[in-house]
């Protein structure tokens, strides 16, 4: 290599490529040489100004939403694509998943080639209870203020403490029914609806991808 | 193990060597790229007297699939009049460092590509870096 006072530099050596790069009125566009390698020169004037390219990769999902009988699981395909150069091996795992919901990804994780490569995500629902917790919340503090209001009524008639017993445990009855007639909509438990973020991680950075999960 | 492969100097006397090596080499503080993946070229400038390193980095990516090249390999060092240092080689890495003004980002050789950089005169920046090659 040689430079001249103008920034050129002059590079000489050995190519086997037949699509080896060449200007236009070079002495010799093609290499003819069959196995041996033919030599080039090549002049380079080094522009100003350049960043150094970070070795990055990007993740993105074909779902934006998914909607998932609860149960049942669903399939997302997850597309990595390297940037620069990016040559790190990727670990897939997933986030803000609830519990009861599970994630696996087949390959688990990639050394990215020059090109996108995917990984399949499946989600699994089949922990997944009813949200029967929603209702128990509110039915408990019903049950609380019961409870409440008979020790408030200690002093007073028997007969209004009866009455306070009966709407107590009539509160717990309503709960223990699982509030099947209080979720609308056909009777069945309220939709669980979650963020489910895929993770990529690799030796130098962490990239995250996510879309959102109905659990009908 | 490292090897050396070309030598520079400088009109104040400072030696800039390239090669290769295998990890292990001493780097200084801040120079472009302090951790070697494998098999790598490196740049090393040392005082006129020989008793300091002025900078020494690394320089490369990691190379797995090369049945013809450990690693990168520096061949030919050059400098320009401002300190500069010119270096050619040899890349298998996928992820060799290039830089935005690169004419050629990315691996296209089946087993490596040349290669030519351009580290600043305190071996803290890269200015240029490209891949050269076609496909063979």
């Amino acid at each position: 290599m040689g430079l001249d006072g103008a920034g050129n530099a002059y590079i000489a050596g050995l190519t086997h490529a037949k699509d080896f790069p060449t200007t236009t009125g070079a002495l010799q566009l093609a290499n003819n040489a069959s196995d041996q390698g033919t030599g080039f020169v090549s002049k380079f004037a080094i522009p100003q100004g350049g960043k150094l390219l970070v070795h990055d990769f990007g993740l993105s999902s074909n779902l934006s939403s998914a909607a998932i009988p609860r149960g049942q699981s669903a399939s997302a395909t997850i597309t990595l694509t390297p940037m620069n150069g990016f040559y790190e091996l990727v670990s897939f795992s997933c986030s803000g998943l609830p519990n009861g919901a599970s994630c696996d990804f087949s390959p688990i994780s990639i050394v990215p080639g020059t090109t996108t490569s995917t990984t399949t995500l499946t989600l699994t629902t089949s922990g997944l209870t009813s949200n029967k917790e929603d209702r128990i919340l509110p039915g408990t503090i019903l049950a609380l203020a019961g409870l409440v209001g008979l020790l408030g009524l200690q002093k007073r008639a028997r007969a209004t403490c009866v009455i306070a017993v009966a709407l107590f445990l009539g509160v717990l009855v309503l709960n223990g029914c699982g509030g099947g007639g209080s979720s609308g909509g056909g009777g069945g438990p309220k939709p669980t609806t979650f963020t489910a973020t895929i993770v990529g991680t690799s030796q130098t950075t962490t990239h995250t991808t996510s879309f959102t999960v109905t659990v009908n | 193990m490292s090897q050396a492969q070309a030598v520079a100097v400088d009109s104040t006397g400072n030696a800039y060597v390239t090669g290769w090596t295998t990890g292990g080499n001493i780097t200084t503080q801040g120079a472009f790229q302090t951790v070697s993946p494998g098999h790598d070229a490196y740049v090393v400038k040392v005082s006129p007297s020989g008793s300091a390193l002025v900078y020494s980095t690394y320089l490369g990516g990691t190379c797995l699939d090369s049945p013809e090249l450990a690693g990168d390999e520096g061949r030919s060092i050059a400098l320009d009049a401002s300190g500069n240092a010119y270096i050619a080689g040899q890349a298998c890495s996928k992820d060799f460092p290039s830089t935005t003004n690169a004419i050629q980002t990315t691996l296209t050789g089946t087993f490596f590509n040349a290669f030519l950089s351009v580290l600043n005169s305190s071996g803290t920046d890269m200015l240029f870096s490209t891949y050269i090659g076609g496909s063979g």
